[in-house]
C-alpha cells in the first residue's frame, strides 16, 4: 500500500507540474473512465449472495505526459470495488522512447499486448460495446485466464504496405505465478527465471473491400509456478505456450471481433513432462449500428480448459464454460454510453447450472 | 438577403482546406492523415505535433480523414489509451494555428487560406 501511496502521489505531482513546453502552456490533461449500473443474476452460487441491484464499477485514471520529443509516459490508476469496499490499483506505470514508427520501446507495467482486446479496451468501459469483456479475457481477478497485465519490456512498431498497416508487438517480461489460485505478474522482480516471451503482428487492410478489416496473430511462452500462499513455496509449475488470432472488421456501421487463444501446455511435475496438454478459448461477437447513436450486439463465447493441466486446475477461473450475451449501447453523448445486456453461463465441470444475468451500465470517459 | 446567405453557404461549402507545416515539416498526402490520426509521429527526424483548427475541423475531418467528429474523437481516446499518444490541441481559429505551426518544431495543422512564413504540405 506505501508503493500505491507513492505512486498515486507521483502521478498526482505530475498532474501538476509542466512537462514539455506545449503542455507547460496548457497543463497536462487527465483522462479517465467511470461507470455505474445495475445488475441482477440467477446464480444460485453459495457465494454469490448479491444478487441483484445498484453497483458502481472502475473509477480510471490516466495520464500521458510526452517529456521529451521522444520520451513518453502512461500512468494509470485504478479504484474497483472488491467485496464491499474500494482497493486502489495501479493498472499501468510506463516509461518509453520513440525511435521511429517503427519502434516505441516500454519499460514498466503494461497491458500485455495479446489479441485486441486487453490492450484496445482494458478498463475503458465506455469505449467498449460491451458491458462485460469475454469472461477468459477478464482481468486476472476477475475470471481471467490469460495475464492481462505484464512487468517488463514492450517494444511496438508499425509500417505501411501501401495503404495497410503492418502493426508489431514484442514483449520480454517476468513471468507470471499462481498465487491464492489466480494469477499474479509479479511485478517487484521476478520469483523465478521463468521469463515470459510473447509478441503479436497484425494487418490492418485501409483500402477496397476490406477496408477496417485487421488480422492479428499472437502468442507466448512462460513457466508458470503456482505457489502455496501459506508457505511460499512451489506447488506445482507448467511451462505454457499460447497461439492464436484475432480479428476486427470496423466499417459501414458494423463492429466484428473475434479472438480465438490454442493453449498445449505441460506439466513438468508430471510423470511425462513432456506430454501437451491441449485447451482453447474464444469469442465472437458482432454489432451493428441500426441508429448513429443505437447498436445492438451478440456475442458467443467457450472456454474448453484440460483439468489435467496445473496452469488451469491451479487457477479459481480456470474452469470450462460458454457463455451467451447480447445487448444495446446508446450513444447518449460524444463520451457517454447507456447500456443493456443479457448474459447466460454455463460452467462446465460444476454441479450449478447454468445463470443468467441481466446488467445496465451508464459509462463515460472524459 | 436570402440569395446571400445560400450563395455564403455554398462558398463555404466549397471551401479550400490547406494543411501547412513548420518549415522543418515535409509530409505527403498519406502521412498527413496518418499524423492527424497518431499512427505516424515521427517524419525524418523531427517529432511531428498536430493541432486542430476549431472553425474547420468538420470540413477537414470529412474531406482528409473521411470521418465524423464522434468517430475522430473515439479514435483519439482509444489511440491515447493504449498508445500513450495525446490527442492534438485544437486553437480556435487560422490564426492561432499559424501562429502554433510557426512557432513549434514538427507542427503541423490546417487552415482555410495560404500562410507565410509556413510549409504548405498539401491542399484539399
Amino acid at each position: 500500500m506505501t508503493c500505491k501511496r507513492i505512486a498515486l502521489s507521483t502521478m498526482l505531482i505530475l498532474g501538476a507540474l509542466p512537462v514539455v513546453s506545449a503542455q507547460a502552456e496548457e497543463g497536462l490533461p487527465l483522462h479517465g473512465f467511470a461507470d455505474v449500473g445495475m445488475a441482477f443474476s440467477s446464480d444460485s452460487a453459495p457465494e454469490s449472495f448479491r444478487t441483484r441491484g445498484a453497483t458502481v464499477g472502475n473509477f480510471d485514471l490516466y495520464l500521458t505526459p510526452q517529456f521529451s520529443d521522444r520520451t513518453k509516459g502512461l500512468f494509470e490508476i485504478l479504484f474497483e470495488p472488491d467485496d464491499g469496499r474500494y482497493i486502489l490499483d495501479i493498472e499501468r506505470i510506463q516509461v518509453g522512447y520513440t525511435f521511429s514508427d517503427l519502434l516505441t520501446a516500454w519499460l514498466g507495467r503494461f497491458h500485455t499486448p495479446y489479441g485486441y482486446w486487453n490492450t484496445a479496451f482494458h478498463h475503458g468501459a465506455q469505449i467498449q460495446t460491451s458491458i462485460l469483456r469475454p469472461r477468459f479475457l477478464d482481468f486476472e481477478d476477475a475470471g481471467g485466464i490469460l495475464p492481462a497485465h505484464s512487468v517488463g519490456f514492450w517494444g511496438t512498431g508499425q509500417f505501411r504496405v501501401s495503404s495497410d498497416r503492418v502493426v508489431y508487438d514484442v514483449y520480454i517480461t517476468n513471468g507470471a505465478r499462481i498465487l491464492g489460485d489466480e494469477l499474479d505478474p509479479n511485478i517487484q522482480l521476478d520469483d523465478n527465471k521463468n521469463t515470459a516471451l510473447g509478441g503479436q503482428v497484425a494487418y490492418s487492410f485501409g483500402n477496397g473491400p476490406l477496408d477496417g478489416f485487421r488480422l492479428g496473430f499472437h502468442g507466448y511462452t512462460q513457466q508458470i509456478d503456482t505457489i502455496n500462499a501459506g508457505t511460499g513455496s512451489v506447488d506445482a509449475n507448467s511451462i505454457t505456450r499460447v497461439y492464436g488470432f484475432s480479428t476486427v472488421y470496423e466499417n459501414h456501421g458494423i463492429e466484428a471481433l473475434g479472438e480465438y487463444y490454442r493453449f498445449s501446455d505441460r506439466n513438468l511435475a508430471a510423470a511425462d513432462p513432456e506430454k501437451a496438454l491441449g485447451s482453447w478459448a474464444g469469442f465472437v461477437q458482432l454489432g451493428y449500428d441500426f441508429l448513429p447513436e443505437l447498436t445492438a450486439y451478440g456475442r458467443l463465447e467457450k472456454a474448453e480448459l484440460d483439468q489435467e493441466d496445473a496452469y488451469f486446475a491451479n487457477q479459481a477461473s480456470g474452469r470450462s464454460y460458454t457463455r451467451e450475451s447480447a445487448g444495446l449501447r446508446f450513444r447518449v453523448g460524444m463520451n457517454t454510453a447507456l447500456k443493456f445486456e443479457f448474459l447466460h453461463t454455463n460452467l462446465k465441470a460444476t454441479d450449478q447450472a447454468g445463470f443468467n444475468e441481466g446488467r445496465l451500465q451508464y459509462a463515460v470517459n472524459f | 438577403m436570402l440569395f446571400l446567405a445560400v450563395l455564403g453557404t455554398g462558398i463555404q461549402a466549397r471551401a479550400e482546406i490547406y494543411v501547412i507545416g513548420n518549415p522543418d515539416v515535409t509530409l505527403s498526402s498519406s502521412e498527413i492523415a496518418d499524423a492527424f490520426l497518431g499512427e505516424k509521429q515521427i517524419a525524418g527526424s523531427t517529432k511531428l505535433v498536430p493541432v486542430d483548427n476549431k472553425a474547420l475541423q468538420k470540413d477537414f475531418l470529412s474531406k482528409v480523414l473521411n470521418m465524423d467528429n464522434v468517430k475522430y474523437n473515439s479514435s483519439w481516446t482509444k489511440k491515447s489509451f493504449r498508445d500513450g499518444i495525446p490527442a492534438p490541441k485544437v486553437k480556435s481559429n487560422d490564426a492561432d494555428v499559424i501562429e502554433f505551426v510557426k512557432s513549434t518544431p514538427g507542427a503541423i495543422g490546417y487552415v482555410s487560406s495560404p500562410a507565410s512564413g509556413v510549409n504548405t504540405l498539401a491542399k484539399y
